[in-house]
């Protein structure tokens, strides 16, 4: 394009315009917990939105973008690039999502003990191992509400199972069960809430040294 | 011979700097030519510029080209004092709210952030001819220089109840030197960096290189610069 670029000015240049450009906003909660989170009373995790558009005509760099709805600014995001003749926005959290997950019940499971020897560089100090094992169940529940007006359709909501707290149930049956992962999809009426309850497992394994008794020391006779 | 030859190409880099490619119509007469180009920014990298012909006549040889960028440090000095000197006009006078204000102000801008990159650097041409002709004559030279650079915007309307959307795409072309640029075809050009450049650009540590008077001129800007990844036209 033909420009004129004066000294200490900056230009304004229309690149391209193109209309009717499919576009897609994707809905995204992911959540996972660890040996201590899971027993959090109360979580509030983001839900994320990204835009995507495909059969652009042109390659765009990574740069801002500022969305209009009804002629309005509606938000500002940036991307990474197109690839191909796709472009993805990056990850924002979507304030018209709200979420709770909370705790309902925890049930502790029933303990076995396992003994193991202690090793011999330890065995003046200790009389044996012993490794106490038992599965907890917890109940947790998501709770997402739609506070914008509009019908929130296909929030992708997936569970990620970690090392020692595993997945058991849900009262929805997830649309895609892959362990570790486990996705639902979530329609959210305006105003209204869906709630999800997962079964989760959380093994609990503790291991403890059992000292030895102290040896009786003989009296000194004076 | 001094001669202005039109910016045609100007690549302009995402990072700052960009190539720059300017041509003219010479006549060559019979025996040795020498044409020095005017209004090449110090900021241009000497060890990269080149001169060629768009079309090479007959019997014609490009002999050498003498490139030079003035010394940063001597350079700075005086940058140095126009800057004093802008200050104390407009620290000094008495009305500034007269018919030339704007004109006024924006000489002590210019002299304000007059920086290096914006004196000028020597790019001399030097042509063998075994005839006379004309020809057209060009020069094409990086510019490390990053006040010039560009970033690209979008807009995005969207049409929730249809699922489309319009796109518009803008360019924001920035040149913060003291060079005009007049109508030249512009393109611009993204590259992944190894890092940005500061405030202080390129050619930050050049005068250790010229005081140090044995090392060769290298070019700063292209070692940021990993790999292209698109050129907007």
């Amino acid at each position: 394009m033909k420009v004129t670029l004066g000294s200490r000015k900056n230009v304004r240049l229309n690149w391209f315009k193109q209309e009717g450009v499919p576009f897609v906003l994707k809905r995204e909660l992911e959540f996972s917990y660890n040996e201590n989170s899971v027993l959090v009373d109360t979580v509030t995790p983001p839900v994320y939105m990204q835009y995507s558009l495909s059969g652009l005509s042109k390659a765009i760099p990574k740069t801002n973008i500022i969305v209009f709805s009804e002629g309005l600014p509606h938000s500002y995001l940036s991307t990474l690039g197109s690839v191909g003749d796709k472009l993805l926005t990056e990850k924002v959290v979507d304030e018209t999502m709200n979420v709770v997950d909370r705790i309902v019940k925890v049930q502790q499971g029933e303990e076995s003990i396992i003994t193991k020897p202690v090793p011999p560089n330890e065995r003046h100090l200790f009389k044996e191992i012993q490794i106490h094992e038992r599965q907890d169940t917890i109940r947790r529940k998501i709770t997402l509400k739609n506070e914008g007006e509009r019908l929130v359709n296909g929030i992708k909501v997936q569970f990620i199972e970690k090392k020692d707290i595993n997945y058991s149930g849900a009262s929805k049956e997830p649309l895609e069960a892959d362990p570790p992962e486990y996705t639902w999809k979530v329609d959210v009426p305006p105003g209204k809430s869906v709630a999800i309850e997962l079964v989760l497992k959380r093994d609990v394994r503790q291991t403890y040294k059992i000292e030895r008794d102290p040896i009786p020391q003989p009296k000194l006779k004076r | 011979m001094n001669i202005n030859p039109i910016p045609k190409r100007f690549i302009i880099f995402s990072g700052g700097g960009g190539i720059m490619e300017r041509v003219q119509r010479v006549r060559l007469s019979t025996g040795i030519n020498t044409f020095e180009i005017e209004n090449v920014p110090a900021s241009f990298d000497p060890s990269t510029a080149t001169a060629f012909f768009e079309k090479e006549p007959e019997g014609v040889n490009i002999l050498q080209v003498d490139v030079k960028r003035p010394d940063k440090q001597i350079v700075e000095n005086f940058i140095s004092r126009e800057k004093t000197a802008a200050s104390a006009i407009i620290q000094n006078a008495t009305d500034l709210r007269g018919a030339n204000r704007d004109q006024i102000i924006e000489l002590i801008e210019s002299a304000h952030y007059r920086r290096y990159e914006d004196m000028r650097g020597t790019l001399t041409v030097t042509i063998e001819s075994r005839n006379e002709c004309e020809a057209m004559l060009c020069v094409r030279y990086f510019l490390e220089d990053a006040r010039i650079k560009w970033e690209p915007s979008l807009h995005l309307s969207i049409d929730e109840n249809s699922g489309t959307a319009t796109v518009e795409g803008f360019i924001l072309a920035m040149n913060n030197s003291d060079i005009n640029y007049p109508r030249c075809e512009v393109e611009f050009a993204e590259f992944e960096m190894q890092y940005t450049p500061g405030d202080e650009g390129f050619l930050n540590d050049l005068a250790n290189e010229q005081v140090a008077q044995s090392v060769m001129p290298r070019n700063r800007m292209m070692k940021q610069m990993k790999r292209l990844k698109s050129l907007v036209k």
